[in-house]
């Protein structure tokens, strides 16, 4: 049962999905030929999934794929279903993200021609990026995105542009489901390519930090809780040990820690208890920070006796809690950051 | 495939006008005014509410975000799943934001209730012969199969198909909701290029597909199929057909015996529903009840046959099944089930499977007269009864073991089939042991929340919280005990199976030893996360098994850490190699200088428990 009168070769299909497009632009939305288009577009796009995805029981089309792909750098496919992504209808748009991310994942040999392609395009990165200012949107777009930055060199051009700001703003954007999504994307960003990761961190620590500062001071519980997290991680990663040091040498950001160990909710204080490690694990501790742990001395041996001591299970947490209480308690002024002789497991 | 089928029937709705443009929706608290509580559940409540902008009525499911168990990454999915459908047959999502550590739903309000809900209203009312009528069944089921099929397009399965996920809304629209343990079929947002099959054990075994069940298999949509043919029998019967038996015993009667069918429900009930269904509608069911998946018909399939022919449109559903149906304030006292918080077995935050079925719990009390006797023995391991117990002595050993040489002239008159439903029959009645304690738990942690909700200063003293605490790690504790339990009785479920199978296929074989594979009975000991040795045994059937499939088992029950798989697999390898060594072997991470592989601080160790016995 045929559904099409003419199934269309993939020249044919990437030409008139481009003209159709363009008549998109031309029009914007509404409008009848708009309408047609819409509806037009959606079914070249089913067509296009089936020759990469198979349909049915049929099996994807190896030859045609190739033909396809080929196609759709040479009409810079791409960028310009992304450029028209909101106008396109719901299950398009789904299509289109499968579509896009099946060309990306495309080999030959060694080579990923879809990620050289894009290297050439980066804009596509970016109009990914600004995806989640558009609700109707920001979920395919973060779905295609994350398969872009899998590839080192796309996310490099992320990380090192502005555009990586604004997802200190998407991150705490009130719809839950699109917060989170730009979130899983940042920390991807920060954590997936280790050196680059680093190397970036580094970098640009002064910007990434303080803007970072406003997420775990963020009204948003889950954007508290979420980056709270994600830093104990990267301060723990030893590809991070420059970026860890200098954090750990800031006396603010050991205040700010501290405060979060009395926060209201439990699991913020669990959080911010494996970033406070970090501080008192530190066998060379700076100045400052080791007269903030000095002046609080024993109400901190005091607190941490205390500190979610219900939590008898969890053995790991418990040996450190044992470990971080010994440390403290041994301080004495004369000790000139020397006290954290033995570091544990905290920080190795 | 076009994603539209081919309608096989004129529309069953009057055409609904243009589709609106999506309605917006705000994130402030203050837009929405909360009503009466639905459902509760342990981590979660579902109230009424009025979107206050458009006088408009939504349900809204707060997730306190401090008490839920699994990570904040499965919640997300969840969420893009729902937001990620669009059909009038999918529950539709509004939006979600977060208030203080509460984490809000705003779905569309399926005022209905769950079919579950209407099934057990109608039966107290009596229902010789039947529940719902075949007609009432079949529009519904044909609404219900429009949604599979658009899940199954979308690359999605649902995992959890039964009348407690399906609701009914004011006007009779039918949708599919709780997609707590739905999952991609390929990678995120369909992208995998193949469809891989999956493997994680999910769902609730009454509903719950064989092959879903065997684990060594991976399943695909086709499990949903299987799930869709039990909600029939349920929606004609009104339960599932081993409702009444402990979860252990569905697992064991849905591998080993043939696919239940009407007649099947009509012997266990007592009651002749045959008259009142069609051959037809039993045939349909029949063709989803199939053990092989490829021979189920897919859902466009489905929608194909006959029998929904007859189906009608929601105006029909309105005025037949919600006249029938409990009042929604009468429920908002009585439902204890929420979508998404129970019913079903799901993953705790150690990545174990748990079950948490309120009605199944309370059904299964018919266990045998000697329950009590017999689990009078379980403190003593190797019960004198003779019958095998938890940790199995060797000497008990099941399966068509067989020593690896000569001293082989075993028990092997004894029935091995009868050995290992014995050994089943003690697993499951400490399986019952530990869920009776575990609903009793999950009980009080009711109740501490209840008392939470409606004095909320509660939440901040500290006597409540840790008591909330307390509850939650006796509850873990459990909760990882039946764990063990679940993987052994699969083991034995699917050694049970392929008895059976080689029995079939060759009767000589009971007779000839030499002809039953070598089995070797290991043990993994290992300190768990308290800090206690434990060992966990399991059976390699030498020629059979591979290491890495049987460390990718132990990964799935919850008794590896993902970073063990690696090591453990390769270990098992050597001691195959070599039976007689055992294997000691680095895990985790312990400082190093407290490692100790004589106390197993930091290291685990694998050894055979009964070669030559």
């Amino acid at each position: 049962m045929p559904l099409f009168a003419k199934v269309k070769n993939p020249l044919e299909l990437v030409k008139s999905l481009r003209d159709y497009l363009l008549v998109l632009e031309q029009h914007g939305s509404g409008s009848k030929k708009a309408e047609k288009a819409v509806e037009e577009s959606s079914k070249i796009l089913q067509q296009i999934k089936s020759i990469l995805y198979g349909s049915g029981d049929h099996e994807p089309q190896t030859e045609l794929a190739a033909q396809l792909a080929q196609e759709f750098y040479n009409f810079d496919m791409p960028f310009h279903i992304i450029k028209n992504l909101a106008n396109l209808d719901f299950e398009a748009k789904k299509d289109v993200a499968q579509i896009f991310n099946n060309i990306l994942r495309r080999q030959i040999g060694v080579r990923s021609p879809t990620v050289e392609y894009i290297c050439t395009k980066s804009d596509i990165l970016f109009m990914l990026v600004r995806g989640y200012d558009n609700p109707d949107i920001a979920l395919n777009c973060g779905v295609m995105l994350r398969e872009c930055i899998k590839h080192e060199l796309l996310a490099k051009i992320v990380l090192e542009s502005e555009s990586f700001y604004s997802f200190y703003t998407y991150v705490e954007l009130s719809t839950f489901d699109i917060a989170s999504d730009a979130f899983s994307t940042f920390k991807e960003l920060l954590t997936r390519h280790k050196v680059l990761c680093a190397q970036f961190l580094e970098g640009s620590y002064d910007k990434v930090f303080d803007k970072y500062h406003v997420l775990l001071n963020s009204e948003n519980y889950v954007t508290r809780r979420q980056s709270l997290k994600l830093l104990g991680e990267l301060l723990l990663d030893r590809h991070n040990y420059t970026v860890m040091t200098r954090y750990i040498s800031n006396p603010e950001n050991l205040k700010m820690i501290m405060n979060m160990l009395r926060d209201k909710s439990r699991n913020i204080q669990f959080e911010a208890f494996h970033v406070f490690k970090v501080f008192v694990a530190n066998p060379n501790k700076a100045k400052p920070i080791q007269d903030i742990l000095l002046k609080n001395q024993e109400r901190l041996v005091d607190f941490l006796m205390k500190f979610h001591n219900d939590r008898t299970e969890d053995e790991q947490f418990n040996d450190e809690k044992q470990f971080l209480i010994k440390q403290i308690k041994e301080m004495s002024e004369g000790d000139g950051g020397k006290v954290g002789g033995a570091v544990g497991g905290a920080t190795s | 495939m076009a994603r539209v089928p081919e309608p096989v029937v004129e529309d069953k709705d009057p055409p609904s006008p243009p589709k609106p443009v999506s309605k917006t929706w705000s994130n402030k608290k203050e837009d929405y005014e909360l009503k009466d509580v639905i459902g509760s559940g342990a981590t979660a409540v579902v109230q009424v509410a009025v979107y206050v902008p458009r006088n408009e009525k939504v349900a809204i499911k707060r997730i306190d975000l401090e008490q839920y168990k699994s990570s904040m990454e499965e919640l997300q999915k969840e969420i893009n799943l729902m937001s990620n459908c669009n059909h009038p047959n999918v529950i539709n999502y509004y939006t979600s934001f977060v208030v203080r550590h509460e984490l809000w739903l705003v779905m569309k309000l399926m005022s209905g209730g769950s079919l579950l809900d209407i099934i057990k209203h109608v039966m107290t009312k009596g229902n010789k012969g039947g529940v719902l009528d075949e007609p009432v069944i079949t529009t519904i089921l044909y609404h219900v199969l429009q949604g599979l099929e658009y899940f199954h397009t979308n690359g999605q399965i649902h995992r959890d198909l039964k009348a407690g996920n399906i609701l009914i809304g004011e006007d009779g629209a039918v949708q599919l909701a709780d997609f707590g343990v739905s999952n991609w079929l390929y990678g995120e947002a369909g992208g995998g290029k193949k469809r891989n099959p999956r493997y994680t054990f999910v769902g609730t075994p009454c509903w719950m597909a064989p092959e879903v069940m065997d684990q060594s298999v991976g399943y695909d949509s086709k499990a949903d199929i299987w799930s869709f043919g039990i909600t029939a029998l349920e929606m004609a019967t009104g339960t599932a057909p081993y409702a009444k038996f402990p979860p252990m015993k569905v697992l064991m009667l849905t591998l080993e015996n043939p696919p239940p069918t009407l007649d099947t429900c009509c012997e266990l009930n007592g009651e002749d529903y045959r008259k009142n269904y069609s051959k037809a509608f039993q045939k349909m069911v029949e063709k989803c009840l199939q053990k092989d998946p490829s021979k189920r018909p897919s859902a466009t399939e489905l929608l194909k046959n006959p029998l929904f022919k007859k189906a009608k449109g929601k105006e029909f559903i309105k005025e037949v099944v919600l006249g029938n149906a409990p009042s929604l304030s009468s429920r908002a006292t009585k439902v204890k089930r929420v979508p998404g918080t129970s019913g079903r077995l799901h993953k705790t935050e150690e990545g174990g499977w748990v079950w948490s079925d309120e009605e199944m719990t309370e059904e299964y009390e018919v266990e045998d007269d000697n329950k009590k006797t017999k689990l009078a023995n379980k403190s003593t391991p190797s019960s004198s009864s003779g019958v095998t117990t938890l940790q199995a002595s060797p000497s008990s050993s099941p399966a068509p073991s067989s020593a690896p040489s000569s001293t082989s002239a075993p028990t092997q008159s004894q029935d091995p089939g009868a050995s290992l439903t014995g050994e089943l029959q003690v697993l499951m009645l400490k399986m019952k042991e530990l869920q009776d304690q575990i609903t009793d738990i999950r009980g009080q942690e009711q109740e501490l929340m209840t008392q939470q909700i409606q004095n909320p200063t509660l939440l901040t003293t500290q006597s409540h919280q840790s008591k909330a605490v307390q509850l939650l790690n006796q509850r873990q504790e459990k909760e990882r005990e039946q764990q063990q339990l679940i993987f052994q009785q699969q083991q034995i479920a699917v050694k049970l199976q392929q008895l059976q199978i080689s029995l079939q296929n060759d009767p000589q074989q009971k007779q000839d030893p030499s002809a039953a594979k070598k089995v070797l009975k290991i043990a993994l000991r290992k300190r768990t996360e308290q800090n206690q040795l434990k060992d966990i045994k399991f059976d390699y059937i030498i020629g059979t098994d591979t290491a890495d499939a049987i460390a990718k088992d132990l990964l799935a029950a919850g008794l590896l850490e993902g970073r063990e798989l690696v090591v453990v697999a390769a270990n098992i390898s050597k001691l195959i190699e070599n039976p007689s060594q055992k294997v000691t072997f680095q895990v985790g991470n312990v400082p190093q200088e407290q490692l100790d592989d004589k106390k197993l601080i930091g290291y685990a160790q694998l050894y055979v428990v009964n070669t030559d016995k």
